[in-house]
């Protein structure tokens, strides 16, 4: 009988309560192997780095066993380096071997209107004068970059055919661990970028599709896990 | 016996909990669709219109704090009395006298609008209001300013709470009350709704049933009735201003095809809504129909088809035209009261 009750209190206040879970899956930055602090200048291969600003979204979420999926009841994520707090999504699966998630959203959300939450255009991910979501976002300065106060901005977006910049990720687990550590190795994409074209990407197009292709290469275990 | 129990208690703790909801939720109203027009295209389910949404709506829109120095608000450059555009402004001036690149668009029915903006760019009505709130030349504003000084304010809280039971003012809220407001601007009451209504006592003129019959033969397939816009995208033969160097739609989806495509706007009220065109460039009604008559480039590759066999109007046949587009305007809708600055 109390068991009935406390379950007629949850259903009473189900969609006010979350359940707390401590499993989660960590996404960690790094720079060649070094973990990436905001402001902080790198070397490599002779120029220097510095990173202003890292932001994407995750989307559909979900963890493979060979028995069971568990999927992310959280459609979106924001992952802001700027916010330590966002590097970490919650997890359930109880066991997998495979991750996979998507970089950017599906077009379905990029023209759902106004939303709240990681969705909210506060955040400096919305494009407002071409409706859509920025996917990924990089933003800093490098010895590299051909404009004149040495910036780079890297804006990342675009649903619509054949501008489409959303890209899915799969990652092996060979090892299991109820917290997963997932990096994001800028050093793999750094070389790539169009440093003495077009440092500064801003609108949807080919130029944000080339990028967004390199983006799946960029997440990996930690070397240690390998 | 334990199952109905549970059956019952489940179903009285659903019950409570809905009506626990009900109670804070204010009551919804229904924009009314004009007879035989098609149905609308926003979806007034995600945002359920209510009185005091669309009031609070209509207060921000009158409203000088969403700008970065509360210097201007919406209704600076969409005037009511005009079709809530910016009368006499080939292009409008924002923020410290600051010009944009385009004419204001009017906001009449956008309840029936797929697209927002000359380009199409912004595909949700919600969506459209971040753009001037935040362009440099218009209100110049940061979002995140706004919100906080809406939420700061001593009035604006408790008016969000009662419109969307709670007090914290976010982005959707602020968006969904601007457009409560701006998608009930309808206007469906000019002579031509009533004529075409056979309202008592209400007939054309010979000089506009002769205007209709040319613009039914030369205009209405894009400025299609009863929106008098099939709300799609055309290049209507105007000469690339050689300043503003405006591509139109091209922006936007990058096809080649859509170069110098600009919104086909409604020419409801079209009367009050001058200069015309996209930059503006016409400051007469008259003009825009000698354009359409002698001006427009032939030679232009993205011209679009209809325009391509363009009528030569006579003197007479360009008054007949006039004299029936002066029948699009909706005196009701200029002047009704409940669109004008909240008292």
């Amino acid at each position: 009988m109390q068991q009935l009750i406390f379950v007629c209190i949850f259903v009473f206040f189900s969609g006010v309560s979350f359940s707390q879970n401590e499993k989660t899956v960590q996404f960690v930055p790094v720079f060649n192997g070094q973990k990436v602090e905001l402001s902080k200048k790198y070397e490599s291969d002779g120029n220097w780095f510095q990173f202003e600003s890292l932001r994407f979204y995750i989307s559909a979420v979900s963890i493979s066993g060979e028995k069971a999926t568990w999927k992310d009841p959280q459609s979106v994520h924001l992952i802001d380096l700027e916010d330590s707090l966002s590097l970490f999504i919650s997890h359930e699966a109880k066991n997998g071997n495979r991750l996979n998630f998507n970089i950017g959203l599906d077009s379905a959300t990029n023209v759902s209107g106004i939303m709240d939450g990681d969705l909210d255009p506060i955040k400096g991910m919305y494009w407002a004068w071409n409706t859509g979501y920025i996917h990924f976002k990089l933003e800093g300065f490098s010895s590299e970059s051909i404009l004149p106060n040495k910036s780079f901005e890297f804006h990342l977006g675009g649903y619509l055919f054949p501008n489409a910049t959303i890209q899915a990720v799969e990652i092996s687990l060979d090892n299991w661990q109820d917290n997963l550590v997932v990096e994001l190795e800028l050093g793999k994409l750094i070389p790539n970028l169009p440093w003495q074209s077009t440092p500064s990407i801003l609108i949807p197009g080919k130029d944000a599709v080339k990028i967004s292709k390199l983006l799946p290469t960029l997440f990996q275990l930690p070397s240690d896990e390998k | 016996m334990r199952n109905s129990i549970f059956l019952l208690l489940f179903a009285i703790s659903c019950i409570a909990s809905v009506a626990f909801r009900f109670e804070k939720v204010p009551k919804v109203i229904s924009i009314e669709i004009p007879k035989k027009w098609p149905r609308p295209v926003y979806d007034f389910s995600k945002n359920p219109l209510t009185e005091i949404g669309f009031e609070l709506g209509r207060k921000l829109f009158y409203d000088p704090i969403l700008s970065r120095d509360s210097s201007i608000s919406c209704a600076s450059c969409h005037l009511q009395y005009t079709g809530f555009t910016h009368v006499d402004h080939a292009v409008s001036h924002g923020i410290d006298g600051r010009k944009g690149t385009r004419n204001t668009l009017a906001l009449i029915n956008l309840a029936w609008q797929k697209t927002f903006h000359w380009d199409g760019g912004v595909t949700n009505l919600e969506a459209q209001s971040i753009n001037p709130l935040q362009h440099p030349a218009e209100m110049d504003n940061s979002l995140r300013a706004v919100i906080n000084r809406l939420n700061a304010s001593s009035n604006y809280p408790g008016l969000f709470e009662k419109a969307f039971g709670n007090k914290e003012i976010t982005t959707s809220k602020l968006t969904k009350a601007l457009t409560q407001f701006t998608v009930s601007l309808i206007s469906a009451n000019s002579k031509y709704d009533k004529v075409s209504r056979k309202e008592k006592g209400i007939f054309f003129t010979e000089q506009e049933k002769r205007g209709l019959k040319l613009f039914n033969a030369n205009c209405n397939m894009c400025h299609t009735a009863p929106l008098f816009t099939n709300t799609l995208f055309a290049s209507n033969g105007l000469k690339m201003d050689s300043l503003l160097k405006d591509t139109g739609r091209f922006a936007i989806t990058g096809f080649p095809g859509d170069s110098l495509n600009f919104k086909i706007p409604s020419l409801r009220n079209i009367e009050f809504t001058f200069p015309y065109m996209h930059d503006g460039r016409f400051k007469k009604l008259k003009d825009v129909i000698h354009f359409y008559s002698q001006g427009i480039d032939l030679q232009s590759p993205y011209l679009s088809p209809h325009l391509k066999n363009r009528k030569h109007f006579t003197e007479i046949e360009k008054k007949d035209l006039l004299a029936f587009l002066y029948t699009l305007t909706d005196k009701e809708f200029l002047y009704n009261p409940r669109f004008s600055f909240p008292k």
